[in-house]
């Protein structure tokens, strides 16, 4: 079997996997860091303070570091997850830190007095924020989400340290049994870059139906 | 007397060093139409929004009819200087959405009352359009609409019309004036002298928080004799002495006499935005 389809094989292998991994965490990372942001933006001020210090230590920690200390350091707090659970979590942590930041910044930018005209009206805070907040923000907070989630796509591939079965995994376990490390680190990055212009393209649709829907320009 | 409709004991306001309410006492008859005047920073926008509930007191207490209300109890609606729409929303998206999620109506009901409300207000044929595709004065017109659908008991407007070209300005006047002739309970906070002396009841004058004249709004304007107050029209009536005369008098003084005098009988009391 020459390289080349070798290296087919272990894109095919891993591809699902990581996207698997990245959309599961986009996912949680979306919703966890709407719920951060809501209850950091409406909540006391002593539950701003605990989750602004999270959100730090998330932030300020690499997250290659944030990964180990998970998978290996989780066994010691009667956390043993599997590669691929660990990996999902530690994703899923790290994206919630930076989401919860984009939707912050959309609560902001949203003028005060729209929020209490809604309060006047008698509209509850969930639903200030379900129907009217994050409606309001969605267009402006998407290119800083897509930006994020692009990111995330190339952060999965730490995962492969802590033996997480993706793409960065199988691809490069060809080139050490190879030796052809040049074609499969190329092969690996063409494939991140296919995988970050799909999603690039996907927001700007996503970005036109927004506007759509929430601005009603055709 | 009856018991007042909207009534405000000693209204205190302080944000760290600065007394912004300093012990307002203001009381308010069923279908009175009320209107603060005074400088800017002179706390009208606070005390409606003391009364509103959307800033909190630190002395005093608000009662209307009798009741503390709370923001979102259906009894106090406010209108803003900058409108407040929901810019994703339809005009009657806008209007609709706390019928249906408050007043718990059914879509269909909640549109049939949103349109009728925007019908009121003379935008029914907007219902479809969004905050951005409307001019400032129908933006504030729906916001009127928003607010009339709730049915509140008594409405607070803050400078409604402050963001607003002198055309638009009429606009949104004329609606507020067929409110007060409905019998509607208004607090109209406005720097449009002529629409307060001509639509309010009673007028009161506030500068550094506390309330300095309060009366019958025709005697505020024409009598006023605290000096503070005086000052403050008098700076009105040179800005409305500049407009054109309807017939130029040739040849004499006018502007300068105008500006001279003080408010009496005869003055232009209304702006000439309002179309005196």
């Amino acid at each position: 079997m020459n390289v080349v389809t070798e290296t087919l094989g272990a894109v095919a292998r891993g591809l699902p996997l990581t996207v698997g991994i990245w959309l599961a965490s986009v996912a949680t990372g979306l919703l966890a860091g709407v719920l951060v942001a809501c209850a950091r933006h409406f909540g006391p001020w002593l539950v701003n303070a605990v989750l602004a210090m999270l959100v730090e230590i998330v932030r300020g920690v690499p997250f290659v570091v944030q990964a180990f200390l998970l998978y290996y350091g989780g066994p010691f707090i009667g956390l043993d997850l599997t590669p691929i659970l660990a990996g999902w979590l530690a994703l899923s942590i790290y994206a919630t830190a930076y989401f919860s930041e984009v939707f912050r910044a959309g609560f902001l930018a949203i003028p005060p007095g729209h929020t209490e005209a809604a309060r006047l009206l008698g509209l509850r805070t969930n639903q200030t924020i379900t129907r009217i907040l994050l409606p309001e923000m969605a267009l402006s907070v998407l290119p800083a989400l897509a930006n994020l989630a692009v990111i995330l796509i190339k952060e999965t591939a730490i995962l492969s340290i802590i033996t997480v079965p993706e793409l960065t995994f199988t691809v490069s376990g060809v080139g050490s049994a190879t030796f052809a490390f040049a074609q499969t680190v190329a092969a690996l990055a063409l494939s991140y870059w296919l995988l970050v212009e799909l999603t690039a393209y996907a927001a700007r649709r996503l970005e036109r139906g927004i506007a759509r829907a929430t601005l009603g320009t055709a | 007397m009856t018991a007042p409709f909207l009534l405000a004991e000693k209204l205190e306001r302080r944000v760290g060093d600065t007394q912004i309410l300093a012990g307002i006492d203001l009381s308010v008859q069923k279908g009175e139409v009320v209107g603060l005047i005074g400088p800017s920073g002179s706390g009208k926008s606070s005390l409606l929004r003391c009364i509103a509930g959307l800033d909190p007191l630190t002395g005093g207490r608000v009662l209307v009819e009798g009741r503390t209300p709370s923001p979102g109890d259906g009894t106090v609606g406010m209108v803003f200087q900058q409108f407040n729409l929901w810019p994703h929303l339809t005009a009657q998206e806008n209007v609709a959405l706390a019928l249906r999620l408050v007043r718990k109506l059914s879509r269909a009901g909640a549109a049939d009352s949103a349109r009728t409300m925007l019908d009121r207000v003379g935008l029914l044929k907007f219902a479809d359009r969004r905050p951005a595709q409307l001019s400032g004065g129908q933006q504030q017109r729906v916001a009127i609409a928003r607010t009339l659908a709730m049915e509140p008991r008594l409405i607070l407007f803050d400078e409604p019309t402050a963001s607003l070209d002198p055309e638009l300005t009429t606009e949104v006047l004329d609606v507020i004036r067929g409110l007060a002739e409905t019998g509607m309970t208004m607090l109209v906070v406005s720097h449009e002298m002529g629409f307060v002396a001509s639509v309010a009841s009673r007028a009161v004058f506030l500068d550094h928080g506390r309330v300095l004249v309060d009366g019958p709004a025709k005697a505020v304007f024409r009598d006023a004799e605290e000096p503070r107050l005086r000052r403050f029209l008098a700076t009105y009536l040179q800005r409305v002495a500049w407009a054109p005369e309807p017939e130029p008098a040739t040849g004499s003084p006018v502007l300068l006499e105008t500006v001279a005098n003080p408010p009496g009988e005869g003055m232009p009391l209304t702006s000439p935005e309002a179309g005196a």
